[in-house]
Order: C-alpha cells, then structure tokens, then sequence
C-alpha cells in the first residue's frame, strides 16, 4: 500500500464493512475495487477477509484508504456480523440485481445497520452484475422508492447511496467507493489526526466517536465485553 | 556393425514379453502382412534367417551382385523402417493408456473390477497394433550375421534404456546424446537415419510402456501397475516420462524442462522439507502427450499455473522454479539429476557447483529421513496389527472356553448348536472390532505401549499418508457411524425431500450447496478441470455429501466451511500413496460426520442443558475467542498481546476465521501441515496432560468400547463424567484449538512483531482464499513447519487446563 507522505497529501483512514446475500459479488467488487481483476474462480469467503485501497481526491488534495472486512454471506452466520461492522464508518450492502431476495436481504442489513452500528455509518446500497440486465429481477425505480421511504422515516439524516455496478466489466465499481469516500466526514478526521497523531494509531483515526460505538455495540450484541 | 555385445545379459523386455504374449506367427499379424505383401521384392528381413544359407548366397549372388553388404545394409533398411513403425505404433499404444489412466482419474472412485474392465476394454483396441509388435524373434545364432546385427540392435537400446533407468544421475541430455549417438552409429548407413533418431531416443520409453502393459493383462497387477505408474519416483516410468514429453514437443527442449517434469512425478511422503514446497507436481496431469495438456498439476490436483490455463491452453506451462530458491527441492531425486545437468553443463563454475552439492546433500538427508519415517510408521503399525489379533484370538479362545464348559454342562445336542450359532455370531463381533477406534482410544484400552508409540509418531511426522486414510478412518469414528446403505438412502431422501416434498429448510440449504459447489477449490484439477472445462470428479462428490448431509443433520444443515472440509477429506482420495485402504465417497461422507460431531469442539448449552455442535455455537465461540486473547495471549505471548494493543488489531476477529475455516487456506499453513494438524485433531493426546485424566481416560475408554456393539459411542463422556464431577463442561478438543491456535501464533510472534503494521498484521492473519495467494507473495513467504507447531503445541497443552477454561467461561457468563 502506497502510502502517500502526509506533508504533500492529507490523509485519512476508514474502515468499511460488505455486507449481502451468498455469492451477489461482494469479494469480487471489493477484488475489483482493490485489485481491478475479476476472476472467475473465487472462492466462497468463510468468516471475513481483509483488504485495503486507497482512493485520492485531487481537487481537496485528499487520500483516504480503506481498509475493507469483505464477510461472508450466508445468513447462518448473521450473529458475527456485528463483529465485523462494529467500528465501521462505512457498510456497503449489495445485492445482486438478478434476484429479488438478495435485494430485500440487502434491505434487512440496511435495517440492522441503522439500528446497530455506530451512528453516522454511511451505507451504500449497490446493485451487482449489471452486466446482466437482461435478467433483471431489481427496477432502479424499485430501489428510488424504496431509498425514499428510508429517508422520509430517517428525517433525511442520512441519505443512502445507492448504485449499480458490475464486478465483471468494471464498470461503476470505483465510482461507489469515490461516492462514499465523498461522504464520510474526512476533514472530521484529518482536522482530529493533525491535532495530535497517535502512535500508529491509523485506527483511531476513524471519524466515528469509539466510545460511543463501543457502547452501542455492548448494548447491541449479546456477547461481553473484557 | 560396431555396437556392443558387453549388455546382452540384459534381457530385452520387448522381445521377452511379446513373446509370452502373443504367437510368433507372421502371418496373423496384419500390419507385417501388408507390408511384407506390398513391398514382396524389396523387403525379407522378417524371411532372411528362416532361410538356408544357400539360399542366401543365392540370394545375395542374384540381388545383390554378390556383396553381402549390400544385402546388410538393405536388412538394416528394412529393420530400422518396421523398428520406427513399431514405435509409432507404441507410441499410440502409450497414448491410449495415457488416457486409460485418465479415465481412471477422472472416476477415481473405480474399483479394481471396473478399472481392469476398463482396462480390458483398451486392450481390445489396441489389440491390433499390439500384435503388431509381434516380431520375428531373433535367433540367438552367432554364426547368423543378420540375426547378430538385429539382436545387436536390441541390445543396444536395452543397454541405453537401462541406463536411462538405473542411472538416475545421468542426465537426461547426456542420455539423449548418446542415445542419439548410438542410433547413428546403427544407422550409419540408413537413408532414414535422420528421422528416425528423433523417434529412437524414445524406444527406452516405450521397451518400459510395454513391459508395464504386458503386466497390467492380469487383473490384480493391473492396478498395482497404476498406482505405481501413479506414485513411484524411483519408478523407471517417471524416468522415461521426460523422453516422451520431449518427443511429443516437436523442437528440442533444453534439458531444465525434462527435469523439471521429471521432478513432477515424484509424489513422496512430505516429510517437513517438502512441505515447504508444493512444487511437486504428479504425473496425473500428464495424461496425454500432447504438450497442450502439459499443465502443472501438484500432487493435490492444484493447477500450479493459473494464469497460463485460464489465458492460454496451448503454451507448455512448466516453469522449473530457480534451483537456488527452493531448496527443498532438491528433495527428488529428479532434482539430483537437474544438479548433476547443471552441474555437467556449467562444470567450471565453482559456487553453483557448491550449491548444488549442497542441494544434493540436503536431499539425502531427506531421503533418509523420509525412510526412516516410513520406517518407524511400517514397524508400529505391524505392531499394532499384530497385538489386534493376538487379542483378538485370545478373545476367541476365551469364549470358546465358555462355551465348551457350558455346553459340558448342558450336555444336549441342542444348546451345543445354539453355542456354535452363537460362537458364529460373537466370532463375527470381534472381528469388527476396531482396531484404533474412536481418536485411538481403542488402543489406550488395550495396547497402551503402542498408542504412545503412535502418539508420538504423530506429533513427531504427522500421520504418514499411506496410513492416513486408514487412520482418520477410525479416529474419525467415520468407521464405527457408517451404516451400509444409510449414504444412498440420505442421498434418495434428499432428493425426493427437495424435489417431491418441496422441504423448505432442506431446499434452502441445497440453493446455498449449489452456490458454494463451483466456489469450491475451483483451481483443482479433482473439482473444476479447467482443461476440459467441466466440473471434476470431486464436485459431484462434494455435491452428493453435502446433500446427504443436510439429511442427516437437517437441525445443523449446511455451513459455509463445511464445503472446504469435505473437500479437504476429498483429496485424500487423490492420495495416491494410499495404501491400506481407498477411500470411496461414502467414507469420506462419515470421516466427514464423525469430524462434525466428534473431533469438532463441542458447546454446552445451559439454556437448552446440552451439547450443541461447533456449528451451533457461535456465542460460545466468541466466548472462548475472548479467554484465548485476554488471557492466554495475554499471559504467553505478551509481546503480541502489546502488538495487537498497540497497532489496535483485533485478533479475536482473525481467530474466528481460523476457526470457522478450520485452519483451512491460512496464509501460513501448508495443505501438508493442515492434514497433519488434523491428524492431532484427530489422535485423544492429553494421555499426560492434566493429573486426572487418568481416571477420565479410564470412564472414556469403558464407554466406548461398550459402546463399540452398539454403535453409537459416546466419547463425549469423559467431559460429562468431568461436568457431573465439578459441574462444569470442558471438551478437550477445544483445548487443542486453543493450543493450535496459540502456537501458531506463538511460531508467527517475531514476524508480526517485525512487520508491525496494522494492515499488513491483518492481511497475513486473515484467511485469503488460495486464488488470492498469487496476488500475495511477500505475505506468502513465512510458512509454518509442523515440527515448530508441535513442540509449541505440546507447550501450550500442558498449560491450559480444562479446568481453568470452563472457569474462566463461567467468569464470563456472569459478566454476561
């Protein structure tokens, strides 16, 4: 990972959760992302993997890198999510836009998110495999209004990002992460960090107030805390 | 004719076996007969001998001007024609066992009947080029000087085949040289000469092929010919592969591709230098000579060259790693003979030189181990076999005994023969009697001396793979659940469940099967051949254990995880160097329950006030994540523990991985050392660990050979006995995913202390699907040996009491 000097750039770290139904593409977004492959032999993910990129902003001389905990989706292991997203500033939820329920499962994890993980998390809500629309199963309308029901119920707090991509060609991938790299509250975080950087401490950069979300995960999950 | 007679001792294996095989009658062979009926005037060598000398002058007087020369050279003409048809014909022969043994993969499951079936079916195709290998048998007749140049000729190639074989140390260049040269001498003057080089320097070859042919006509050799095509280094097969690689790829190859290849064949017992290396790569990808399908195949059926089979088929893929990067290597003797290439090649250069006698010796060294090994594994389990059926007869006789002092005491007809019945009945029990049992602990009961003999082979190589088959089998107590017939029934219910009765849970965890099934080792040959671009034949098992599992279990149902274990189990059917017993798919399907249900940590559940299974625990889990980190961290590796503070890593979250993936695909952990960690999994080890298990061993033991008849053990018990007693729940197997765990990290702690890095710690710890691992090779580097493992993990064994954790768990749970 290129880490770009701090005195030519400004920087800041975050940490990103994929969430979604079995085999809609998460790994492979994030291989797209990450990487830019896309290959056809990949692996089921048990438990989660890790992966970084980082993403720049020239226009406010910015680098942001994320550091990615790509789970995996089959609902029996929905219990350990809170592991993996506890902490986050960001959770992309995807679904595959040939299959209606991995688009309404995307929509419970959107619902756990809210109540759940650390206030302020942006969500994205990202349609894989575009490439094949001509199975389409999910309508852009479809995701529109129900995007619009979510904010009217919020107070448009915090509005939803949502698009469409595909893993395979390529296409959208990057403009999700640029999208959610515009969201996330990264002069918060550069403006706390040169303020006094802490030893190594690339995590506690994260924008998000961690004793806060500490107490929201205690209170969230069952499991006890040391 | 200047070629030597100084080998004739060596008999020719062509002529030798042809011989018993098939009749020495010119005319049945149809190839000869066309020949000989189109080219009548030219062509007599098949005649010449069988002639009187008159006739031969008379010949030699009428066609050739009276110079016998002539009539040689036209002999050698002729001779050398049908010899490069005969290779030709070889050649195909050689192709159609190549896909014999295709077949063979490709239905790994066959049994012996079925592949000699096969194996008979290929036979009769090749029945009539087979006989064309029927020539006419020289006469061993001095004073003949025709049969003298054809015998010369066979003796040559003997001779230069056997050095091709015996002499691993000669190089494949230098033999093909000579080869060359010796042909050329033959052929001095031949018009065909040039061309028919290129195809002798394959005769060796295909003198071998045919030999092995002939022997694979009787059906039990057959497939001992296979498996030995299959495994054997020293094999003289593995040797005179190479060639044939080389003819097949029309341009000369420099020698480093031969040897390269050559290194390939050799599936040896990974002792801890070739686990370090998992270049070896099996002859099974070479199924047919065509240079397309030359893909680089390890001995797990893992294509070592993705992007050259996914970008192109067509280019020859094998790469030989620099000599000087992978040491271990140098382990097959293949390599002996890479070094000694080199080391002819380059003779003047000192330092490789060095090297590779460096090599050279550190490949001794691992012979030698690897034999002793083996050896030390050979002795123990014939000890082992031996003490079974002294106890086993002792057993009898006792009986026997009984019931000869019964029956003298009923003295009637009648109960004699209900006795016999009985004796029948209960001779049969004993027989079934298992001989390790459930984790070995069959042994512990009865033949103590031995399990810690074998205990103590396990953690010094791990289960040595020809036996691993048999002893999973067991320890697994996959032996002791299987019922006949109960797979098939499952996999009947499955279907009908699903597609009759539309079984909502059952079809729910069928779509995530299926989902799971193409992302499921999808880079080997066994479960996705990529070279025909079908599923292989370990998908469809995959696929139908999974199925039959849900049935079974359909309270647990399918987890992902589950598929990368049976698929792990799946490849100990590729082993080929398995030889107690083969797997078959309904084996692997109870090792596969058994490992579930009893090697698998199990949880108590105070709510429900029972057992649940590994996979119904994930609260516990996390639990125990957190007395692994907070305390044993903590106490053991405290620099880690600093680390992991420090650089805010959440080890608990990488540990989770470890465990839901069963140590499956870590970065640091080679396939090898996964099966050896489960071979410690699966072996009951804390003989010596705590105090009391000596009493606990003792209630284990008593229940489960108690529970042998019945068939449903319950080893569990020594942890029920150990709750009932103290109230608390302690499986020992969550002790040794304790131990595992801290040891490996115990083993990774001056790695991660040196890469100190969030990132980077993060990356190397957390799981990384294989596929990704060609991305990854500055992380890919350290790799674990089971050696360093073992002696951590003995460590931390003695350490961690059962007692202490389930305290620590109660601690817990009240904060909770």
């Amino acid at each position: 990972m290129a880490e770009v000097s701090p005195t030519t750039n400004r920087f800041a770290q975050f940490k990103l959760v994929l969430l979604g139904e079995s085999a809609v593409g998460k790994s492979s977004i994030v291989h797209r992302f990450v990487k830019n492959t896309f290959d056809d032999l990949r692996e089921s993910t048990i438990g989660a993997a890790f992966l970084t990129q980082t993403i720049t902003f020239p226009e406010t001389n910015t680098t942001i890198k994320f550091e990615i905990w790509d789970t995996a989706g089959q609902e029996r292991y929905k219990s350990l999510a809170p592991m993996y997203y506890r902490n986050a500033n960001a959770a992309l939820c995807v679904y595959d836009i040939t299959s209606r329920s991995s688009f309404n499962k995307a929509q419970d994890w959107i619902k756990e998110l809210k109540r759940q993980a650390p206030e302020g998390i942006v969500i994205a809500l990202v349609g894989n495999k575009s490439d094949l629309a001509e199975d389409r199963q999910v309508e852009a309308d479809e995701v529109e209004e129900y995007i619009q029901q979510q904010t009217s119920e919020e107070d448009g707090n915090s509005r939803i990002i949502t698009s469409e991509c595909s893993a395979k060609s390529g296409e959208g991938v990057l403009e999700i992460f640029n999208s959610i790299g515009r969201a996330l509250p990264v002069e918060e975080v550069i403006n706390a960090s040169s303020r006094g950087r802490s030893a190594g401490g690339a995590r506690q950069q994260g924008g998000i107030d961690l004793a806060r979300a500490r107490r929201q995960q205690a209170a969230a999950a069952n499991s006890s805390c040391c | 004719m200047g070629v030597s007679n100084r080998n004739r001792n060596y008999s020719n294996p062509i002529t030798n076996n042809t011989e018993s095989l098939f009749p020495l009658d010119n005319d049945d062979n149809p190839l000869f007969s066309i020949t000989s009926a189109s080219n009548q005037h030219n062509e007599h060598s098949d005649k010449v001998h069988e002639l009187k000398v008159a006739q031969i002058q008379r010949l030699i007087q009428l066609k050739y001007r009276n110079d016998p020369i002539k009539l040689i050279k036209q002999l050698s003409y002729e001779l050398s024609k049908k010899e490069s048809e005969l290779v030709l014909i070889q050649q195909q022969n050689f192709i159609k066992q190549q896909k014999l043994i295709r077949l063979c993969i490709e239905f790994s499951n066959l049994s012996t009947l079925e592949i000699n079936q096969r194996l008979n079916e290929m036979d009769k195709d090749n029945e009539g080029n087979a006989v064309s290998l029927n020539r006419p048998q020289p006469i061993i007749d001095d004073n003949n000087n025709n049969n003298n140049n054809n015998n010369d000729h066979n003796d040559n190639h003997n001779d230069h085949n056997d050095d091709t074989i015996t002499n691993n140390h000669n190089t494949k260049n230098v033999s093909s040289v000579s080869s060359l040269k010796s042909i050329t001498t033959i052929h001095e003057h031949d018009l065909l000469a040039p061309t028919l080089g290129s195809t002798h320097s394959q005769l060796p070859i295909i003198n071998q092929t045919i030999h092995h042919h002939s022997q694979s006509s009787p059906s039990p050799i057959s497939s001992n010919w296979l498996t030995k095509w299959f495994n054997n280094s020293t094999d003289d097969l593995s040797s005179s592969l190479p060639h044939l690689k080389r003819s097949s790829s029309t341009p000369p190859i420099n020698g480093n591709e031969n040897t390269t290849l050559n290194s390939h064949t050799n599936v040896k017992v990974p002792v801890e230098l070739e686990s370090m290396s998992r270049s070896d790569t099996s002859v099974l990808s070479e199924s047919e000579p065509n240079p397309s399908l030359a893909i680089n195949i390890d001995k797990y059926g893992f294509f070592n060259d993705l992007n050259n089979i996914t970008t192109t088929t067509t280019t020859i893929s094998s790469t030989p790693p620099p000599v000087t990067q992978s040491p271990p290597q140098s382990s097959d003797e293949s390599s002996n003979s890479l070094s000694n290439s080199i080391a002819i090649l380059i003779q003047n250069k000192n330092p490789i030189n060095q090297t590779i006698n460096h090599l050279r010796q550190i490949s001794k060294t691992h012979d030698i181990t690897n034999q002793q090994i083996e050896n030390e594994w050979d002795l123990l389990i014939r000890d082992i076999n031996r003490e079974f059926y002294r106890r086993q007869q002792q057993q009898q006789e006792q009986l026997q005994l009984q019931q000869f002092q019964q029956s003298n005491n009923e003295d009637s007809k009648f109960f004699r023969s209900i006795n016999k019945i009985k004796n029948r009945v209960i001779g049969s029990n004993t027989e079934d009697l298992e001989m390790y049992g459930l984790m070995g602990l069959n042994l512990v009961k009865h033949d103590e001396t031995n399990y810690i003999k074998l205990l103590g082979l396990i953690h010094k190589s791990g289960i040595l793979i020809k036996y691993r088959n048999q002893l999973w089998y067991e320890f697994s107590n996959g032996k002791n659940l299987c019922v006949n017939g109960e797979y098939q029934e499952l996999l009947n219910r499955s279907k009908t469940k699903s597609e009759i009765e539309n079984d909502l849970i059952i079809s729910k965890n069928i779509e995530q099967i299926n989902l799971d099934l193409h992302r499921t080792l999808p880079s080997n040959y066994y479960f996705n051949n990529l070279i025909e671009l079908k599923p292989g034949p370990n998908f469809y098992k995959l696929q139908r254990i999974l199925y039959a599992f849900i049935v079974y279990k359909p309270e647990i149902g399918y987890y992902q995880g589950m598929n990368k274990l049976v698929a792990n189990l799946l490849l100990l059917v590729n082993q080929p160097n398995s030889t107690t017993i083969l797997l078959k798919e309904e084996d692997i399907f109870w090792i596969f329950i058994g490992i579930i249900e009893e090697i698998l940590p199990r949880y108590y559940n105070p709510i429900e006030k029972k057992y649940e299974l590994f996979y119904q625990s994930f609260s516990s889990i996390q639990i125990d994540l957190k007395i692994v980190n907070h305390i044993y961290i903590k106490k053991y590796l405290s620099k880690l523990y600093g680390l992991f503070d420090k650089l805010n890593v959440d080890v608990e979250i990488i540990i989770l991985n470890w465990w839901l993936s069963l140590f499956i695909d870590l970065n640091f952990l080679d396939l090898d050392v996964w099966f050896k960690i489960f071979d410690v999994l699966l072996i009951h080890d804390d003989w010596d660990v705590t105090p009391d298990t000596s009493s606990t061993v003792a209630v284990t033991t008593t229940s489960t050979s108690t529970s042998t008849s019945s068939s449903i053990p319950e080893p569990i018990s020594a942890d029920d006995n150990n709750q009932s007693s103290s109230s608390i729940e302690v499986l020992p197997n969550v002790i040794k995913f304790f131990a595992l765990t801290l040891s490996m990290l115990k083993i990774l702690e001056n790695y991660l202390l040196a890469l100190n890095d969030h990132d980077l710690i993060y990356k190397y710890l957390s799981y990384t699907s294989s596929t990704d691992n060609n991305n990854i090779s500055t992380l890919d580097k350290f790799k674990i040996k089971y050696s360093e493992l073992i002696k951590s993990y003995q460590y931390f064994t003695k350490r961690i009491s059962k007692v202490d954790v389930s305290n620590y768990r109660k601690h817990k749970l009240k904060i909770n």
